[in-house]
């Protein structure tokens, strides 16, 4: 069975390179850039699923003081600072072929770069501290305080300074850029392999980490 | 940098991206294996 769901995986995501490729249009004055929409903004939205999954098992770790939740909480922020690296760097690169520059300290860039602090200070927290109940419980308040401050960073900040970044979906004037039905489809198509990939990944990490904790004599 | 590369580096870096993070699981495996 997972050998099933990887390869069914495999296959969603070639599928995904091939409508971002091939079946859909470049976006009128983007160009071929246009077609990043398909990987950036799946990648960012995957960072910020991972940090609501890492807030909700947060709350379960101060609720039910449970090691195997501070894995998932830690997994998942793990995972999703990951997956805003992978955004940050594909944002600058696409900042180079549209504004000319890697990095111009835009308000989406400076926000994002917030971001990354927060949440490397969560494995510097993490790390600082050495008994284990002690450690899930502090990394748990920070992750629910960081959770709670991401949504200011991604969704509102940005949109309350002058910023280069378009809105994709969620945007002023309440319609969405990706004008051509094609892109919509590939659009959705990729947000959902995203999804499933997270999920996938997500649980493959837990396994693995409480593996890892057992042999570092963790009691999960 | 024509458009086209733009979009070729950015795939490659999400892809590169996923499974450098599979690897890094894979070490991690193998490192508390060997303890």
């Amino acid at each position: 069975m997972p050998v099933l769901i990887g390869t069914a995986l495999f296959l969603w995501m070639a599928g995904v390179m091939y409508g971002a490729f091939v079946y859909a249009p470049p976006a009128e004055g983007l160009g071929e850039t246009s077609r990043l929409i398909f990987l950036h903004v799946p990648v960012a939205w995957t960072s910020v699923m991972a940090f609501i999954t890492s807030f909700v098992y947060s709350i379960l770790v101060l609720r039910r003081n449970r090691h195997e939740d501070d894995i998932r909480a830690e997994v998942a922020a793990r995972m999703g600072l990951w997956y805003c690296v992978l955004a940050t760097i594909t944002g600058a690169f696409w900042a180079k072929a549209t504004w000319n520059t890697y990095w111009n300290w835009d308000p989406r860039e400076i926000s994002i770069v917030v971001l990354l602090l927060v949440y490397m200070s969560y494995f510097g927290l993490r790390s600082a501290v050495t008994d284990p109940d002690k450690k899930i419980r502090l990394a748990a308040v920070y992750a629910i305080l960081a959770a709670i401050i991401m949504p200011f960073l991604v969704f509102v900040v940005p949109r309350m300074y002058m910023s280069l970044h378009p809105d994709t979906l969620i945007n002023n004037s309440g319609k969405s850029q990706l004008a051509d039905v094609r892109m919509k489809q590939v659009f959705f198509f990729s947000l959902a392999g995203f999804t499933l990939l997270y999920f996938w990944l997500f649980n493959l990490s837990v396994r693995i980490e409480r593996l890892v904790r057992r042999k570092e004599g963790w009691n999960v | 940098m024509s458009d086209w590369k733009t979009v070729l580096i950015c795939s490659m870096v999400v892809l590169v991206g996923i499974f450098g993070y599979m690897i890094y699981l894979n070490l991690r495996l193998n490192k508390a294996e060997k303890k």
